[in-house]
């Protein structure tokens, strides 16, 4: 089993910004690689989407 | 890629982990270093060789530590959210990559023989290790097993095969399977070691990931699953 039981927080600046630099990073790859990379982008969105959902609802 | 490639990624992989223990900023950022090195080779390259793919196969690692990193659930709710983003990514892969990391019936009357192996290898690692039990984590062993056969062995063993030969392959997701296990302690990472290296040899001979996924499934039942069994 590959999970860590007890990782904590860090902030979600973070993610933002690698989500940002995979996105450019990306566009710079050739149509074919880039075709490859997109479910990675995917789960960086994803992740993204589930932070801000939860950080949206905790301030409600 | 050079053709220290697989020491040069085993080794930023076992610095990232080793740095994430200490501080989780820190691994963070190394982790998120390491996928932008790999992006940045990948935009080079002119074409979607086997090194490339490998490479490919290979962020997928980053990827789910960053994802742990981030989704903050329950331990139970964060493996299944987790192993569900694996599951996803080495389906894609190896359908868009058009490979058969071992889907055959070939070898398959090895079945007992993997698992009377896995049996022993389990109850050796509970003789010696004291592995924290999880005994509600049986539901999600299958897709565990599942989707680490498929990644360390069905993908990354595979195409490190295809360049860099046999052993070093074994090796390199044998290495990869144990660091990612860092945080069970040393004894256990020798142990996963030992075990992961069992499990690539018989891939690498019979070709069959039901095997592998067979004796992925026994070693989490004993050494994660079973409460009751200590030695």
């Amino acid at each position: 089993m590959i999970i860590i039981n007890n990782l904590g927080q860090i902030s979600p600046i973070f993610l933002t910004v690698l989500l940002i630099a995979c996105l450019i990073l990306v566009e710079i790859g050739n149509k074919k690689i880039k075709k490859m990379l997109t479910p990675f982008v995917i789960v960086l969105v994803i992740l993204f989407g589930i932070i801000a959902t939860f950080d949206i609802i905790s301030k409600l | 890629m050079p053709k220290n490639s697989l020491f040069l990624l085993s080794i930023s992989i076992l610095l990232s982990e080793i740095i994430l223990r200490l501080n989780e900023t820190a691994g963070f950022f190394l982790y998120s270093f390491l996928i932008l090195g790999c992006l940045i080779t990948l935009s080079k390259a002119k074409s979607l060789n086997d090194e490339a793919k490998l490479l490919i196969v290979f962020i997928i690692l980053p990827i789910l530590r960053i994802a742990e990193l981030f989704v903050l659930f329950p331990f139970f709710l964060k493996i299944n959210i987790v192993y569900i983003i694996l599951f996803f990514l080495v389906t894609f892969y190896s359908l868009k990559f058009k490979i058969n990391p071992g889907f055959s019936k070939r070898n398959l009357w090895m079945i007992p023989l993997v698992i009377i192996i896995s049996i022993i290898l389990g109850i050796i690692g509970n003789a010696f290790i004291s592995f924290e039990k999880y005994p509600g984590l049986i539901f999600s062993i299958p897709l565990i097993a599942y989707s680490e056969g498929i990644l360390f062995w069905g993908l990354i063993q595979n195409y490190s095969e295809k360049n860099h030969g046999a052993i070093a392959s074994i090796m390199f997701s044998s290495f990869l399977y144990s660091v990612f296990s860092l945080s069970l302690g040393f004894p256990a990472v020798l142990f996963i070691f030992i075990s992961a290296f069992f499990i690539g040899i018989t891939y690498n001979s019979t070709k069959n990931i039901f095997l592998v996924i067979t004796m992925n499934f026994i070693l989490h039942l004993f050494l994660f699953g079973f409460s009751q069994i200590s030695f």
